[in-house]
């Protein structure tokens, strides 16, 4: 990497129009591209630069062609097979932001939901934009929620984002309850796809989408992106209970998306008893809410469907000091308290869970070595310190993490009566 | 009575007239035995409690048909049942022990089995257990110990039967030879040495005869306090453990040398185990009983082999693999030893232009193998185990596309798509994104290039098809076959059997009943021989092999002639789907072993040329990629120009390859050969793991075996270097991740003991070891000892 600059441009290519050229803006280290067959996503990767300020056209089709071909095949062959996708009216949805002082965050998703209601079908029961402002330490929120029509703003006064988005789960009307976090913008296409996941999966309890980055302008965004980030492939997937050819399944890390973007059906949430407010809980353990969830939704034997569709942009951290803490407390300690619990109530799965953490201590250590791999394709190397921090965070949680959490949360829950 | 009995009951009773009384009374109060004639005989085995006031009550009382007592003065339980056998004559002897408790329709049941099943070896019930108090926890984990008995409600064959309620046919009993002599000596009176009811089902299972497991005969077995005790489940666990160590001893297959060795190497095993189970043991009281138990059920074990050991050696002799299995009651009998609970899977074919079906999954299936076809033409597949059952039509809809893509993307722009299987690489070109943009109708174009069928036919220049099944002594898969291929919508020129083991009789009557067959006799033992002696027979320009577990698709033949077209080809193969997966043995093979021979699904044709022969000949050509012998076809003209099969190879010789070696040879010369999906058959694959076990180790001997051969034909290193270079280190390596992995379930302390359904792979090891020896001795043989294609002299590339 050289010298500080580190920005990737981002290109969304519809490749069923003519293809140009496309061009770098001067000092880019890359190009992270996106393409969509009408409108759907089908492929993103990133690509060096390697000193050309140009990806010429012929490059990019062969590069699509090797990428995608066997999805733009599918796509056509889909659309043979079904031919007029079925319009299935979607409910009442209500979307949950939860928020904790970042009213610039939930200006630019709610400007970016405000297209979406069209995409619809005939009959379907709208959007119901919920605010949960999560112990917010000014009165920013409220007063933004107040200047957008058709924008309910809630307050929950216990710090923990499970705190938020169970307040969400007993505030919501609509029969579909989406989450969306603050630091996402969703998609074009968001409400097409979730429209489409909805209609081919009647008995599905849980929807999780594609998070693909909003922008890659400093190293820390990069590193995250280039470790896999939360993208979960351009297939559609529908999760039963087994997955055929993973025995660590349901438990393992993230195979389900990520709780940035993800909606449930509002009875059958409130009948799994919502979030665990032990995990997702503020700077403590920041992580692990959405994991446990889909792991109960998964055992409680309803289907869950990742949509890539269904998809949001989400902005990374951009200090490479705040994606270590993430790296270490959301994944490391979050993920660990999160499989402490599972061992705990869910006894059956126990040999199974706990071979899931050897599997992710070999994972991390697995991911280091790739470097080597990185360097000799001339990747841009992930630091050290990444693995350190999240096998540091899980050693930390495994020990009784997941206990001391709860004694917080019941300290909270006293405090804040 | 009236007529002579067909079931005695005999119970062999010692100091135990409290219980006896309560059996008698079970037997007393049977029900439903209007037309049952049945006796009842009490071997009195040196009782000195008041046995016979018991038995001569019942006999006062006149409840129970034919009873009567007699005494066995030499204790224990196998010389008592031994006299019960001798000192009665009805067909069939039911061996009661006097604390079982038979349900009031047991005798009916048992009648009515034996009446309907008159062949079968012996048959036993549901047993289940009665505790006097509640039993301890520990107990509960040792419910085999009690003989506890419960397959489900289903009457099937069983491997094994527990000895409480155990019904023997007399004639399988006597045929083998357990009436001559018992080699187990069973309990003695309390003291408990176990292992003579073992000895009975296994050796009349080794005889050939069935075992089932009849689920209406159902028995209660009483457990008093006493045998609930620490105490006696340790002496009774160490005494199962050398009934079990007598047990393996009587079913191995092997010398006496081999049986000690497999017993060292099992012993190490459980020695190696002990650690694991102690660290396990820590964590509860109950779970250190219950591992003092199972300990002593492994120092039986070792106390069982010392037994053995210290006999004398013809003594040994007698008993080791006294109940193998004769070699063809293991291929016939379809049941595995395995205890699984495979359930069966289903495959559906789904036609893609057609509406798509919902599926669901039936009660019973473990899952849907689907299958997508378009136009007749398979296109992909998709395993749904039944717990993602059901799915709706949108749902399947969509794993349709993504699972066909690939194979219609291939069809529609014949070999520019996508990037091939990696050995084939040196071919490869990506697709042009805008050919790729311009299908609009993928499916209704790729059933635009599918043949019609006729086409040929009115075409005067259509070449003649001769089809060649190598068979023997399958008759019923045979006719099964011969059945299919009379449903080919085009009619080839001549069929022909050839009868690999004529002197049988079994083959030529089952092709008399299809007067369009013509049968060919060929004794040389040996698949390539019957196979070579086809091809001499036929008359036809393509010669079209499959074998005798094939079914064939009705556009087969047109779909091969359709291949030929291009003059080019040489050899064709085509998919091989499954025909059913059954068992666990065909389902591992289908999704294990063959995908690993064919290294992809196999839905997309492939042209193997001298492009690839060039690329690949550094590392051993993968000719075995190109396909089956199950469904392969020639020229009549490539047998004159590279001669005929191997006869040194095929199965029956080395084991197999000899299809792959004759496509090495097409290629070495220059010819090519092509991978044909539109040519389909289903195969029957082997439905039992032992018979997949040696298939494993014989395709691997054959496999090594051909690469010598090859070697030795051309001088091509890569043969050399694949063989004694790639192949062991790829099995290092598999052996060192097993290693790994058993590690890691010991340190994991995972109570998953699932066993990989991948053959082990010591069979590899060995079949390759095989291999080196076979091809050391059988390479001064001919390869075509009738000698009629002597021109293959000339060595290396044209």
């Amino acid at each position: 990497m050289t010298d500080g600059i580190v920005r990737y441009s981002q290109f969304d290519i519809e490749v069923t129009y003519p293809l140009n050229d496309l061009i770098l803006l001067p000092g880019d280290a890359g190009a992270a591209i996106l393409v969509r067959r009408k409108g759907a996503p089908i492929a993103f990767w990133m690509q060096e630069a390697n000193g050309s300020q140009r990806v010429l056209a012929g490059e990019l089709a062969r590069k699509i062609s090797s990428e995608a071909t066997d999805r733009i095949l599918a796509a056509a062959i889909l659309e043979e097979l079904m031919p007029q996708s079925p319009r299935r009216p979607l409910p009442l949805v209500t979307i949950a932001i939860c928020t904790k002082d970042r009213p610039a965050g939930v200006t630019r998703l709610l400007s970016s939901l405000r297209e979406q209601p069209a995409g619809l079908p005939e009959g379907s029961g709208g959007l119901d934009i919920l605010v949960v402002d999560n112990a917010p330490s000014d009165e920013r929120t409220r007063e933004l929620a107040a200047v957008h029509p058709g924008v309910r703003y809630v307050r929950e006064v216990r710090p923990g984002l499970n705190f938020a988005r169970n307040r969400a789960m007993r505030e919501a009307r609509g029969e579909i309850l989406a989450f969306l976090d603050d630091d996402v913008i969703v998609d074009q296409h968001w409400s097409a796809g979730l429209v489409s996941a909805w209609a081919d999966h009647p008995d599905a309890c849980a929807f999780t989408g594609q998070v693909l980055p909003m922008e890659l302008e400093t190293e820390a965004q990069i590193v995250f992106e280039r470790r896999g980030g939360f993208r979960r492939g351009f297939e559609r997937i529908r999760f039963g209970p087994v997955l055929p050819g993973n025995a660590l399944y349901p438990g393992g890390a993230g195979i389900f998306g990520a709780g940035a973007n993800m909606a449930f059906r509002t009875d059958l949430l409130r009948n799994l008893g919502g979030f665990d407010e032990a995990l997702d809980t503020g700077a403590e353990v920041p992580g692990g809410g959405d994991l446990d969830i889909f792991y109960r939704v998964i055992r409680a034997g309803y289907p869950l469907v990742y949509e890539p569709a269904f998809m949001v942009f989400h902005q990374h951290r951009r200090d490479m000091r705040a994606l270590l803490r993430q790296y270490r407390r959301s994944w490391g300690l979050g993920f660990m308290c999160y499989i402490r619990k599972c061992m705990k109530s869910d006894p059956e799965r126990r040999a199974n869970l706990i071979r899931l953490i050897w599997w992710w201590i070999a994972y991390q250590v697995r991911g280091f070595f790739k470097n080597f791999k990185r360097k000799a394709q001339r990747l841009p190397h992930i630091p050290l310190a990444i693995f350190c921090g999240e096998l540091w965070g899980g050693f930390i949680a495994f020990f009784g993490g997941y206990e001391r959490s709860m004694r917080r949360i019941e300290e909270i829950r006293r405090r804040c009566r | 009575m009236s007529q002579a009995a067909i079931l005695e009951v005999v119970i062999c009773t010692y100091n135990n007239a409290a219980m006896l009384d309560g059996a008698l009374a079970r037997l007393a109060g049977q029900i439903g035995i209007e037309n049952a004639h049945w006796s009842c005989l009490v071997v009195d085995n040196n009782c000195t409690d008041n046995t016979a006031h018991v038995v001569q009550r019942y006999i006062a009382e006149g409840k129970i048909p034919g009873l009567r007592i007699v005494s066995e003065p030499e204790q224990g339980l196998t010389p008592a049942r031994l006299r019960g056998v001798r000192n009665s004559s009805a067909p069939w002897v039911a061996f009661v022990d006097d604390d079982c408790f038979l349900r009031p329709d047991w005798i009916a049941n048992a009648v009515a089995f034996a009446t309907s099943h008159p062949g079968s070896g012996a048959f036993g019930g549901k047993v289940a257990l009665d505790w006097e108090v509640e039993p301890p926890s520990y107990a509960r984990a040792f419910t085999y110990c009690f003989a506890e008995q419960n397959h489900g409600d289903m009457a099937h064959q069983v491997p094994f039967l527990a000895g409480a309620g155990l019904i023997v046919n007399r004639s399988a009993l006597t045929a083998c030879g357990w009436s001559e002599g018992p080699l187990v000596a069973d309990r003695v009176g309390k003291s408990l040495v176990s292992g003579g009811d073992v000895e009975i089902a296994l050796r009349i299972a080794g005889s050939g005869r069935e075992l089932w497991y009849v689920p209406q005969c159902e028995l209660h077995h009483q457990i008093p306090v006493r045998r609930t005790t620490v105490h006696y489940l340790v002496a009774m666990n160490r005494n199962l453990g050398i009934s079990q160590a007598l047990a393996d001893a009587l079913v191995f297959e092997g010398s006496v040398s081999q049986w000690f060795s497999q017993a060292t190497v099992n012993a190490a095993k459980q020695i190696a185990h002990l650690p694991r189970q102690a660290a396990r043991a820590m964590r509860s009281e109950h779970l250190r009983t219950a591992m003092w138990i199972q300990t002593n059920f492994t120092l039986g074990q070792f106390l069982g082999v010392w037994r053995i050991l210290r006999m004398s050696s013809s003594r040994r002799q007698e008993l080791l693999g006294r109940a193998r299995r004769p070699f063809n009651a293991r291929i016939i009998a379809p049941e595995t030893s395995r205890m699984s609970d495979f359930l069966p899977w289903k495959i559906v074919n789904v036609e893609l232009r057609q509406p798509l079906p919902d599926l669901t999954a039936d009660v019973g299936t473990g899952g849907l193998f689907v299958v997508f076809w378009c136009q007749g033409v398979p296109v992909g597949q998709l395993l749904l185990p039944a717990s993602l059952l059901p799915i709706n039509s949108a749902q399947l809809a969509v794993s349709a596309a993504q699972r066909v893509a690939r194979a219609v993307g291939h069809g529609l722009m014949k070999h520019g798509y996508s990037a091939p299987p990696f050995f084939l690489s040196a071919t490869a070109r990506g697709p042009e994104l805008a050919q790729v943009l311009k299908i609009a109708r993928p499916l209704e174009s790729f059933s635009h290039l599918a043949r019609p069928d006729n086409a040929l036919e009115d075409e005067f220049t259509a070449p003649s098809a001769s089809v060649i099944i190598c068979t023997r002594n399958r008759p019923e898969a045979l006719r099964n076959c011969l059945s299919s291929l009379r449903s080919l919508s085009l009619q080839p020129r001549e069929i022909i059997v050839v009868d690999n083991d004529p002197s049988s009789h079994l083959t030529a009557p089952a092709v008399a009943e299809f007067p369009e067959v013509r049968y060919v006799p060929e004794p040389r033992l040996g698949l390539s021989a019957a196979r070579n002696t086809g091809v001499r027979n036929s008359t036809s320009e393509i010669i079209a092999f499959t074998d005798d577990d094939v079914i064939v698709h009705p556009a087969w033949i047109g779909a091969i002639l359709g291949g030929f077209e291009d003059s080019k080809i040489m050899a064709l193969t085509g998919a091989v789907l499954p025909a059913e997966l059954a068992t666990d043995a065909q389902f591992a093979f289908q999704n294990e072993a063959f995908a690993w021979e064919l290294g992809f699904e196999g839905y997309e044709a492939l042209d193997f040329d001298s492009n690839f022969f060039r690329n690949t000949t550094h590392l051993g050509v993968p000719v075995w990629r190109m396909g089956a012998g199950a469904n392969m076809a020639f020229r009549r003209e490539a047998f004159d120009r590279v001669g005929l099969f191997d006869e040194r190879l095929g199965a029956g010789t080395s084991g197999c390859s000899e299809d792959s070696e004759l496509w090495y040879r097409l290629l070495a010369k220059g010819y090519q050969c092509r991978y044909d999906p539109h040519a389909v058959v289903s195969h029957f694959h082997r439905s039992d793991w032992q018979g997949l076990s040696y298939q494993t180790y014989s395709y691997m001997r054959g496999h090594v075996a051909a690469l010598l051969f090859q070697f030795d034909r051309y001088k091509h290193w890569g043969n050399l270097k694949r063989a004694f270079l790639i192949l062991p280190l790829y099995f290092t390596k598999l052996a060192l991740r097993a290693l790994l992995k058993g590690l890691a379930r010991f340190l994991v302390n995972s109570d998953e003991d699932q066993p990989s359904l991948v053959s082990p792979l010591h069979q590899k090891i060995r079949g390759m070891l095989a291999g080196y020896t076979y091809y050391l001795r059988h390479r001064h043989l001919p390869a075509d000892p009738l000698g009629i294609a002597a021109s293959e002299n000339n060595n290396g590339l044209p």
